[in-house]
């Protein structure tokens, strides 16, 4: 039997004490960065601009990369997911910002986006890329989103009070169909924000590669999260190396995922060796992006993926923390890399380029934190939960 | 051909009635310095394999150097293939055209690497081994049912008949016996 009995107290699990003060250093970080953008908007609204579409493209992949994960946990089960279960719901609420800060790229769509200047440069594509479209697409992702986030959270929240047997709240069904539409239109919005930067240039297996970035940004967010919350008891007591190996894994599967979605994309269009579609490539691979790609090939693929072979380094939060933190910093350089090359005459490097990614981040945690905050960080009347607590003394996993 | 020389027996057998038991044995046998050894009972124990330091094992080295082996043997081969043996000109691409090599190394290391797992593994286990001699003590045949065995192998350096048998009685055990080979 466990050496420590763990009360089923939902005020033992309220967020720890250090959460008032990530989320007001978080917000401090966020207006600072508000600031920074507005000096970048004024001084040079293009790289300014070119920034915030990396800064949105990656916040929002991993919000929706959190409802993913949301999702694939209530559809597999497994002691993984009640431990990010909380951590996932509070990024999912985020949603309501995104939308919000999606309003400076309606506003400035004409410097982003040329083919809304000019519709000759869509050419078979006119039918599909037309500003009013464009706009009720990223209304429809929201909307799905929205509702899918909503209803999830809403049925989450019925396991923080004793339920009645037999109403237990059901997930499987919603969250299967939830990554199905996920797919789709993580698909379409890839398309739309970043794919359509070059109107005559397409790849089907584009929106797969997002998805597979969201999902790591996802898993190791939640790693981070969860490292933060087992320096504190009870998270600490209950977190077994076992959950990190868990996620570890997942990670590991998604850099191979992300990779091999990559790889593919550039097998293709290599072996074609179309000037419409390798042009593309060419301006990625070339000259100082060149390095760019080499970094992204190994920091965001042969690195992490070493490292995470590790069994060890899997089942410990402290050691996987590191390979979470170089993920997510090289999903902002891999988005980066997607989208600066579009411009020409672009910059590899600009001091705005920073401005937005860091505004949204901090007005993001700081909204996170708060949402984490709400709730006990277990969903403590989950039938699962009684094995979870005493998993160290019964064989579960 | 000269037989290597044995010791006398396999090794000493301690007789538990449960898992958890057999988990505090196994683990105050590590302790004390035991390694060749092995827990038997009639359902998986994590915490017995554990205990053994059942996960370090050499398996996942043979995997890896079986993984590269492949790999790098079929980049190898064909680049012997397309540039050295039967250099074709395909749509003017250079005859190292690494992009398309890499799907087959990929393939290649998967192949040998999961080979080498599961060969490996059988080569680590000591396997193929008709009969094991765990099953030349009667009482054993009760580990598919309800009783729990640690038996330290006489291959173990700190093995010594009188000592371990002292060492097994601290255990209270429901009974100890000798393993003959």
């Amino acid at each position: 039997m466990s050496s420590h009995t763990v009360r089923l107290n939902p005020a033992d699990f309220a967020a720890p004490p250090g959460a008032p003060r990530w989320q007001s250093r978080s917000l401090v970080i966020g207006l600072a960065g508000v600031v920074f953008c507005v000096i970048a908007a004024v001084l040079d609204l293009q790289d300014f601009l070119r920034g915030y579409l990396i800064g949105y493209v990656f916040w929002t992949g991993l919000t929706v990369g959190c409802l993913a994960g949301l999702m694939l946990q209530y559809l597999t089960g497994g002691f993984w997911g009640l431990s990010v279960r909380r951590i996932f719901e509070a990024a999912v609420k985020c949603l309501p910002l995104m939308f919000v800060l999606f309003v400076p790229l309606l506003l400035w769509r004409h410097d982003l986006y040329q083919w809304m200047n000019d519709p000759s440069l869509t050419h078979e594509n006119y039918w599909y890329l037309t500003q009013g479209k464009w706009i009720f697409r990223w209304i429809v992702y929201f909307v799905i989103w929205g509702l899918l986030a909503y209803e999830l959270c809403r049925r989450g929240n019925r396991e923080d009070a004793p339920i009645p047997s037999g109403t237990f709240p059901r997930f499987q069904g919603l969250s299967g169909i939830g990554l199905v539409l996920y797919s789709l239109t993580i698909s379409f919005a890839a398309v739309d924000w970043v794919m359509s930067l070059d109107p005559r240039w397409g790849s089907t297996i584009y929106g797969l590669i997002f998805l597979a970035g969201q999902g790591i940004s996802a898993l190791c967010f939640s790693v981070i999260l969860l490292t933060l919350l087992t320096r504190y008891s009870p998270f600490r007591e209950v977190i077994k190396p076992t959950q990190f190996h868990d996620l570890g894994k997942l990670m590991l599967a998604f850099v191979m995922l992300f990779a091999y979605f990559s790889f593919s994309q550039w097998l293709i269009i290599w072996s074609g060796n179309l000037p419409d579609e390798i042009s593309w490539y060419l301006q990625r691979i070339r000259g100082v992006f060149g390095w760019v790609i080499i970094a992204i090939v190994l920091l965001h693929f042969a690195l992490p993926f070493t490292l995470l072979l590790s069994r060890e380094r899997k089942r410990a939060g402290r050691r996987l923390i590191g390979v979470a933190l170089l993920l997510m910093c090289m999903r902002v350089i891999d988005i980066y890399w997607y989208v600066i090359p579009n411009f020409p005459g672009a910059k590899l490097f600009s001091i705005w380029y920073f401005a937005a990614p860091i505004g949204i981040g901090g007005l993001w945690l700081a909204y996170f934190f708060r949402n984490l905050r709400q709730r006990p960080l277990l969903p403590l009347y989950d039938p699962q939960i009684p094995n979870f607590l005493h998993q160290g003394s019964g064989h579960g996993h | 051909m000269k037989q290597p020389k044995l010791p006398a027996i396999y090794g000493l057998m301690a007789e538990f009635e449960s898992a958890t038991e057999l988990v505090k044995a196994t683990k105050a046998a590590y302790a004390a310095g035991y390694r060749k050894m092995d827990a038997y009972s009639p359902f998986p124990i994590d915490e017995a394999s554990e205990a053994l330091g059942f996960h370090k094992t050499r398996v996942p080295l043979v995997i890896l150097v079986g993984g590269l082996l492949g790999g790098s043997g079929m980049y190898a081969l064909e680049y012997w293939i397309n540039c050295i043996s039967f250099p074709l000109n395909v749509g003017g691409r250079p005859w190292h055209s690494w992009p398309a090599f890499i799907v087959p190394t990929f393939e290649m290391t998967v192949l040998f690497g999961g080979l080498a797992g599961v060969f490996g593994m059988f080569a680590l286990n000591g396997l193929p081994m008709p009969h094991h001699p765990v099953f030349n003590d009667d009482r054993f045949s009760r580990v598919t049912r309800d009783r729990f065995f640690l038996c330290v192998e006489a291959a173990d350096p700190k093995f010594d008949l009188v000592g371990t048998n002292e060492f097994m009685q601290s255990l209270e055990p429901m009974s100890i016996s000798e393993v003959p080979h």
